[in-house]
């Protein structure tokens, strides 16, 4: 009932009540029958009668100002009582039909086949979810990493961030390798700068024109992943050997090493892959183009699980990273995809530097060829403009 | 109904096995001392309205009496002395805080309790010689101390109801002029200048008098629980809680059957007002509005002019 109705009616139900109460004095005597007795008045109080012989009560107590009264009194003297009396016979009943009408026929027959949607849904999800937690669990080490960068940085005895939360110092006599990406249309890259078998972080810078650079990041579970997968062209050893036991993120007040990194041969392609990563405070002090080659140590330095790790796949271990010079300028979701801006450039929340990567150029025949397979390609290259890291059905491509 | 007496009779002694055995003190009682009041209770608050109750019905009927309480009550009868001291032990407290919410004053509440002991030993001697106590009325239905309350309130107002007819003439009176001072108070201080002109006042007590018809007729066809809500609400002031509680609902359920009541009571009283008045939607749409607006200011005030007219008719 709408709000002025309900106070019309009660407006008039408290007049009528009023006048009640003026004219009918003792409403108890004759009309209402015989009053009710102290068992009956309690019981009822109590909500203790089955419900006919209640109801054979109830006129009266509509009636008689006194019984309904005492009734009233006794009612709230045992409200506890009395509610737990009433409401467990009812609210039994209430859970079994409401089971009931849970496990009905008529409700399974959509219940089910939505059920199972869901859990269809919900495993696709963890699937896809699962496989990026790694890049998502990456993600607040950033800052982190960047400090580490800054420490090390230049003395490039580097630390190897391998995953997101095992970056652990490396020492330096490792042998760090200055990776070059070259730029290689057909994503073949070729790893080379496997000397000291132990993984390294190349980097790169993409376009010699950038003030910035970019760093590639390895991230030795995709590595190990990718075992297989060409490697990286070109690295250059650095002469970097230099202890770096400072690697880990704490030391970011550590003093900065000299700036020296190894200048890396850029590729547009930057097609090792990895995550564009921009790093201002890099950026601020380190000249641009400049390329972080990071050796990485296997030495007892490294987790165990590391190690082993590296000792396994001691070739595919490097793996370039770009890394990352700045917090994404821009965030958009597109045909379910995640893209961060940094740098210019787009990349896919699903990328990963692991991944080989073809490069398409717009326009090209070969971009004419993708979308003619995969229009919605079109449409995100054509609402991303510039550059962009896309995965797209398990492959990763580079947009230009 | 006869041919059942024999089943009837196996199934309350063997819901009296069982509720001896509930009882957290049996006081050496035997089924056949318990079964004559269980039966009693059985018929008066089953069987006498569901005279077929089926087995499981009466069988579970039994095994919901109060077990402990009515072996208390029972052994009291039956002159325990146990039992009558666990009975003042416990329930003096219960006697004592019912009869002081009852009586006016810490004397008369003293006095309440002592007559309700006297009505408990019993003051009169039964043909067995046993006095005839009033704890044989209690069933064993709701709880002991729920009742001993009952009989306090019920021995209260027996007791004012007395004292009223001796000075009633005088008091109806004095009553009179205490009430139409009030409103007469209550009026100037409130509303000090919401007399309605005479005409609009003589139209709403008309159209008043018309929807209180209609509203009282249309109360009168609710079912009784409605009724009672009703007069709980709004008869007795009682607040949702205290209402549910009597109906034995929550306050949420209560005052979700409240508005269920007052949506129901509006298109009643709307359909009475224009099937046998003639009133027109808009007419009693109208109506309810003011009636809304004007109760406070109106109805009150002609009540309070019935008064003083009254008072001032009389010789004083």
């Amino acid at each position: 009932m709408k709000q002025p109705e309900y106070n019309e009616i009660d407006s008039l139900l408290r007049s009528w009540a009023g006048r009640e109460r003026s004219v009918s004095g003792n409403s108890s005597d004759g009309r209402a029958g015989a009053h009710l007795d102290a068992d009956e008045l309690n019981s009822y109080a109590e909500g203790a009668l089955p419900p006919a012989t209640r109801a054979r009560y109830t006129p009266h107590l509509v009636e008689c100002d006194e019984c309904r009264k005492i009734v009233a009194q006794l009612a709230v003297a045992a409200g506890p009582v009395a509610r737990e009396l009433v409401a467990a016979k009812p609210e039994g009943r209430g859970w079994q039909k409401a089971l009931a009408a849970l496990f009905a026929p008529a409700v399974m027959k959509f219940a089910l086949p939505a059920l199972g949607l869901i859990v269809v849904g919900v495993l696709f999800f963890a699937t896809r979810r699962g496989s990026d937690r790694a890049a998502i669990v990456a993600t607040p080490n950033i800052e982190k990493e960047k400090l580490n960068a800054e420490s090390v940085a230049t003395p490039i005895g580097s630390p190897a961030y391998s995953d997101s939360t095992s970056s652990e110092p490396a020492k330096s006599d490792a042998q760090a390798k200055k990776t070059d990406t070259k730029s290689s249309a057909a994503a073949g890259n070729k790893e080379q700068g496997t000397l000291s078998a132990e993984s390294s972080v190349f980097v790169a810078e993409k376009k010699p024109e950038e003030p910035e650079k970019d760093r590639t990041r390895t991230e030795e579970d995709e590595a190990k992943a990718k075992a297989g997968a060409p490697a990286p062209t070109a690295t250059t050893q650095s002469a970097a050997g230099q202890p770096s036991n400072t690697a880990r993120p704490a030391s970011a007040d550590a003093p900065p090493p000299p700036k020296a990194v190894v200048a890396a041969k850029e590729t547009a392609g930057a097609s090792a892959g990895g995550k564009v990563l921009a790093d201002k405070n890099e950026s601020k002090r380190e000249a641009p183009r400049s390329v972080v080659v990071d050796g990485v140590d296997s030495s007892d330095a490294a987790k165990p699980k590391d190690d082993d790790r590296q000792k396994a796949k001691p070739l595919s271990a490097a793996r370039a990273n770009v890394d990352r010079r700045d917090q994404a300028e821009d965030t958009r979701s597109l045909a379910g995809r995640r893209f961060a801006k940094h740098n210019g450039v787009w990349v896919d929340s699903n990328y990963k530097s692991s991944m080989s990567t073809v490069q398409v150029s717009r326009g090209s025949e070969q971009y004419r060829a993708l979308i003619a397979d995969e229009p919605e390609i079109n449409n995100i290259a054509n609402q991303l403009k510039g550059e962009i890291f896309l995965v797209w059905k398990g492959r990763a491509y580079h947009i230009k | 109904m006869t041919n059942r007496a024999p089943q009837i009779e196996k199934l309350v002694a063997e819901a009296g096995k069982r509720l001896l055995a509930r009882a957290d003190e049996a006081y050496g009682l035997t089924v056949q001392d318990i079964s004559p009041r269980t039966n009693a209770s059985l018929e008066k608050y089953l069987l006498k309205d569901a005279p077929d109750a089926p087995a499981q019905d009466i069988a579970e009927f039994l095994d919901q009496l109060q077990a402990s309480d009515l072996c208390l009550v029972i052994a009291c009868e039956r002159g325990n002395a146990a039992a009558w001291s666990d009975l003042v032990e416990r329930y003096s407290t219960t006697v004592r805080s019912a009869a002081r919410s009852a009586a006016g004053n810490e004397d008369a509440a003293e006095d309440l309790a002592q007559s309700i002991w006297a009505e408990l030993h019993g003051l009169r001697l039964r043909e067995d010689g046993r006095p005839a106590s009033k704890l044989a009325y209690y069933s064993g239905r709701g709880s002991l101390a729920g009742w001993l309350r009952a009989v306090v309130s019920q021995l209260a107002v027996d007791q004012h109801r007395k004292q009223a007819r001796l000075v009633q003439t005088e008091d109806d009176a004095e009553f009179d002029r205490i009430a139409a001072d009030g409103s007469e108070e209550k009026e100037a201080v409130g509303r000090p200048s919401s007399l309605p002109n005479p005409e609009n006042a003589l139209t709403n007590k008309l159209a008043g008098s018309e929807m209180e018809g209609a509203l009282a007729s249309a109360i009168q066809e609710m079912d009784d629980e409605d009724r009672l809500l009703v007069k709980l609400y709004y008869f007795d002031n009682l607040r949702l809680k205290e209402a549910g509680a009597v109906l034995g609902v929550h306050e949420a359920t209560a005052s979700r059957r409240l508005a269920r009541v007052h949506t129901e009571l509006r298109q009643r009283v709307e359909q009475i007002l224009t099937k046998e008045h003639g009133w027109s939607i808009a007419e009693t749409r109208t109506a309810f509005a003011e009636v809304a607006l004007h109760l406070d200011t109106d109805l009150e005030p002609l009540l309070a002019t019935k008064a003083i007219t009254s008072e001032n008719l009389s010789p004083d």
